[in-house]
């Protein structure tokens, strides 16, 4: 049975792997190349992209002839969640504290779940900052605020 | 009763007077009361180098001296520029404060282009904490135990000397592209990742490298590398039997690391004199002398004003080393 | 006879009642930060330090030691309960010690990697009070031309990280490779793929990358999938490994543990070269490589071991030829010197307590290890009973605070959740990450030396061969190269034939 062009996993993969291998190459060009007996920093990102190249159209190609599904779901409610609440964990460490990131960061990533119940997540925030203020702040001595002063 | 609270009346003013002379200070911001929370001391580079083990010698000491607890946090990357930047826009209020050292403060701004902080004028030198002098070594099988034969090897060694180095643009790197250039001897730089380069040296597959005290102080000791001269001006102690390069004949060849405080730009005089003179008393104490030379380090002290005349140097000389040298940081 | 006296000495020091609690304290706590993945042993070590200069050193550097073992222990506890590698060696057990988990043999999993450690740790420290200072040479022997045909032949037996495609576990490889690229090219300075971006001019860090493709990638699938809501508690089986396990993994442990020493021996290899080489011997020599990623114990005891031995051994270079292999070693040479101890071929002489009471100690902490750890896993395991929709923020959380604690900046963050977002699309693609892993390990370190060979050679590729060692290398390459290729081309053929 023949898959879908657009849930084809050898294709994709295939042009995932030419479009990293092209990329690195773009940007690889400006590094000076040297020779093989004196190389340059540009000699090795060169000639890696080029054959990530060649293996990225090797897949697509047998992708088109031995096709194979991409099995399972995208979890999209997590892919965006997940990364948002790491960024956001980054970014309120900077500028708001440890507790405040910390709460932030348990109440987002936990709603990344199908089974998020907003209280019990609100409790598992107050046992995890309590946890990690213990172990991280007053254990190993981290040097952070707890609430940083505005 | 009447007679009782009469004399009551001065003993609770003077003991209101006492309490409000503890309070008041606290209320403004003069030096007397810093420090009257914790201080960050922000180190450049990663844990366990020579600068944070400094840092952390010396900030156990001002904690306990100040009161308040300095508490180190190690910002590494891009060669020190990233540590050194955070510190340039803290606020200048004496509680980001960094220990720096040649390389972010005195090269790199010759050798990265478009930095985008001047630590020259945007970081305010508290006071010097120490020398940490380069070391010329050579291994003994190369027979080459002084520099008079190790320049004769350069001259007629096929493809010249090589040498290593703690990585581009480092100390250990420009110490022997100076000393290379003045000799005209040909010399081939391998530079390495940090202490990568001892293995090689010991090996014998590099002809010779300046190296860090404390680094090669083992090696030394046990007979497996050979010291030839110091980078520094005076004699080190660690190492007082080796002569200097300029004793050597080579006039203002002052080519080592050095480590000190700094706040950033417009923090208040009275708490930079504080902090110079805690630093100043800690220098001093025999135990914290011992630790330092132990590790390599010279203690230096000295004045704010002391500091920042070395730095102008310091900046001016490396300038010019850098820009001989070819280095840079792309 | 002397060096059995000399044994004895150590454990006369070891063993006094200080020493013993400064080797605990230190175990405990190298457990605590194994097991939380970016905060390693360096920057804890180097928070100590101030502390232990008012200890007497043999009492401080047996602290640090146990801290710096103690995390090899501790980084696997979570590699093989939740995916999530605490330290950078454990990445290779995330491989099958994960895939056991999750067929309700956590316990096994853990209990074999105990008992491999504490096997290596033994061995151990009779190879460093045997051999030590005879073997040290040995890390001198290994030049730029020795470390890149070592690493050469490490890519090459990559191929055998393989599951199934071939050809994607190639181009794995070249990303993994090219990642490794990133920052600044030690030769000439040049800070590539660093888009300009400071914090990018030392490199990804390899917890970083770890940690995104490993445990945040796969919590990303799993809640993606709809059917298996609450993972784990369904089965949590046997707490220890059975019989027919021990029998399964006590050959990997013997071959890992001397695998670890030999890496362990030369300064130049980074952290978990041992445990991936390991991990493909053992699938080379397998009946049945295919149970291999699927939750093989031989994938867990072989490169378990074979850590705990690396990092034992690394103690050789440091003790007897001063090079520091890791910072972290560094770090212990520093505090020695503090205390004025030079490191060298002579500490041995000088400072017999200090030498012999470290190496009885590393033996005395393994067992406290072991023992700390072995009751421990029926608490790890009951740790998977916790429903998952509360289990995975706590992952996240731990894995957050100790990514942004290896900087100090937020920075590691955003990469991490970068490699989140793709380690899923790999996956969902069936690009398989342990190989990119590999090619990131051994990729910086194979174009440095190659380079820096040819520079000290003066571009002359002959170095290569004209050295034994070297020359050695690059003949195993070739053969094992042929040995994997030779049943393709014989099955290639016989299918023209019929």
């Amino acid at each position: 049975m023949k898959t879908e062009l657009r849930s084809n996993k050898d294709v994709w993969a295939g042009l995932m792997f030419f479009g990293t291998g092209a990329g690195a190459m773009w940007i690889a060009r400006a590094y000076p190349l040297g020779t093989a007996l004196n190389m340059g920093p540009g000699y090795f990102p060169m000639l890696l992209s080029g054959l990530l190249i060649l293996v990225g159209l090797y897949i697509m190609l047998r992708g088109l002839r031995r096709s194979e599904a991409i099995e399972g779901s995208w979890s999209i409610r997590a892919l965006i969640l997940l990364p948002l609440s790491i960024v956001g964990f980054g970014v309120l460490m900077r500028h708001a504290g440890f507790v405040p990131a910390l709460v932030a960061l348990v109440l987002i990533s936990a709603a990344a779940g199908r089974e998020f119940k907003f209280k019990e997540a609100l409790l598992l925030s107050f046992y995890l900052c309590v946890l990690s203020v213990a172990v991280f702040i007053w254990g190993l001595g981290l040097p952070y605020p707890l609430i940083n002063k505005f | 009763m009447h007679m009782a609270s009469k004399h009551f009346a001065p003993i609770l003013a003077v003991i209101l007077a006492l309490v409000c002379s503890f309070l008041l200070p606290a209320a403004s911001p003069a030096a007397d009361a810093y420090p009257t929370q914790a201080v960050k001391v922000i180190v450049a580079f990663t844990p366990g180098g020579t600068t944070d083990m400094l840092t952390r010698m010396v900030s156990t000491r001002l904690s306990e001296k100040l009161g308040q607890t300095f508490v180190v946090e190690n910002k590494p990357g891009a060669g020190g520029n990233i540590g050194t930047e955070f510190v340039v826009r803290a606020a200048p209020d004496g509680y980001t404060l960094m220990v720096n050292s040649v390389g972010p403060i005195a090269v790199n701004p010759t050798l990265y282009q478009n930095l985008p902080h001047n630590p020259i004028t945007d970081l305010e030198p508290v006071v010097q904490l120490a020398d940490v002098p380069n070391v010329l070594v050579v291994p003994p099988a190369a027979n080459t135990p002084d520099l008079k034969t190790l320049i004769a090897k350069g001259k007629t060694k096929q493809g010249g000397l090589s040498y290593g180095s703690t990585g581009i643009g480092t100390s250990s790197h420009l110490s022997s592209f100076m000393f290379a250039q003045t000799e005209k001897v040909a010399a081939v730089h391998i530079p390495y990742k940090g202490a990568d380069a001892l293995n090689d040296l010991l090996a014998g597959r590099v002809d010779f490298m300046f190296a860090t005290i404390p680094s090669v102080m083992a090696h030394i000791n046990s007979g497996k590398l050979v010291p030839i001269a110091v980078s520094s001006a005076k004699r080190s102690r660690s190492l007082p039997n080796i002569p200097t390069m300029i004793e050597n004949g080579y006039p203002g060849f002052e080519a080592g690391s050095w480590f000190g405080f700094f706040a950033p730009r417009g923090t208040p005089r009275s708490i930079i004199d504080k902090l110079n003179g805690a630093v100043n008393e800690i220098l001093k104490d025999p135990e914290i002398d011992k630790q330092m030379v132990f590790a390599g380090a010279d203690p230096v002290g000295g004045s704010p004003e002391q500091f920042k005349q070395f730095i102008a140097s310091e900046h001016k000389k490396w300038a010019v080393v850098v820009k001989d040298s070819g280095a840079t940081a792309k | 006879m002397e060096m059995f006296q000399n044994i004895l000495f150590g454990f006369s020091v070891a063993l006094s009642i200080q020493n013993l609690l400064y080797c605990f304290l230190g175990c405990l706590l190298g457990t605590l930060i194994g097991v939380l993945p970016g905060i390693g042993p360096l920057a804890t070590i180097a928070m100590l330090t101030p502390i232990t200069f008012s200890l007497p050193p043999v009492g401080a550097l047996i602290m640090l030691a146990g801290i710096y073992y103690g995390a090899q222990y501790g980084g696997s506890t979570t590699a093989i309960l939740v995916n999530l590698p605490g330290e950078t060696s454990a990445v290779v057990t995330c491989i099958d010690g994960y895939q056991m988990a999750r067929q309700g043999r956590a316990g096994p999993a853990l209990g074999i990697a105990a008992i491999g450690s504490f096997f290596a740790g033994t061995l151990c420290t009779l190879i460093i009070a045997l051999f030590g200072p005879s073997i040290a040479e040995l890390a001198l022997e290994f030049g730029p031309a020795e470390y890149f045909s070592l690493m050469l032949m490490g890519l090459v037996t990559a191929a055998m990280l393989a599951q199934g495609d071939m050809s994607k576990s190639l181009a794995m490889v070249i990303v993994g490779l090219l990642l490794g690229m990133v920052g600044t090219d030690v030769n000439s300075g040049w800070r590539r793929f660093s888009f300009d971006i400071a914090e990018l001019g030392d490199g990804i860090g390899f917890v970083v990358l770890a940690v995104g493709v490993f445990a945040l990638g796969e919590i990303v699938a799993n809640l993606g999938s709809a059917e298996k809501r609450t993972i784990f508690t369904s089965k949590v089986g046997a707490l220890f490994p059975s019989k027919d396990d021990l029998r399964r993994s006590s050959g990997p442990i013997l071959r890992g543990t001397l695998l670890g020493a030999f890496f362990g021996v030369l300064p130049g290899t980074g952290p978990s070269v041992a445990s991936f080489s390991s991990y493909m011997v053992e699938k080379k020599v397998a009946k049945d490589p295919s149970r291999f990623g699927h939750g093989a114990i031989e994938g867990v005891a072989g490169p378990e071991s074979a850590n705990n031995a690396d990092a034992q051994c690394k103690f050789i270079p440091m003790l007897t030829l001063g090079i520091p292999a890791s910072g972290t070693m560094a770090l212990m040479l520093g505090a020695l010197m503090i205390h004025g101890i030079a490191p060298g071929p002579t500490v041995m002489t000088q400072k017999p307590d200090l030498f012999w009471g470290l190496i009885a100690s590393m033996w005395v902490g393994n067992l406290m290890l072991v023992l700390l750890n072995l009751p421990l896993i029926g608490l790890w395991v009951s740790l998977l009973k916790v429903p998952y929709r509360m289990l995975f923020p706590a992952i996240i959380v731990f894995s957050s605070i100790g990514i942004f604690s290896i900087n100090n900046s937020p920075f590691e963050l955003y990469l991490a959740a970068l490699f989140g977002l793709v380690g899923f699309v790999w996956m969902k693609f069936g690009c398989p990450p342990a190989p990119m892993l590999l090619g990131f390990v051994l990729g910086p370190m194979m174009e440095e030396n190659l380079r820096r060979a040819l520079l000290l050679s003066r571009g002359d590729p002959m170095v290569f061969v004209t050295q034994p060692i070297s020359l050695g290398f690059l003949i195993a390459t070739v053969l094992i190269a042929v040995t994997m290729l030779l049943p393709a081309l014989r099955k290639r053929r016989g299918a023209i034939t019929d």
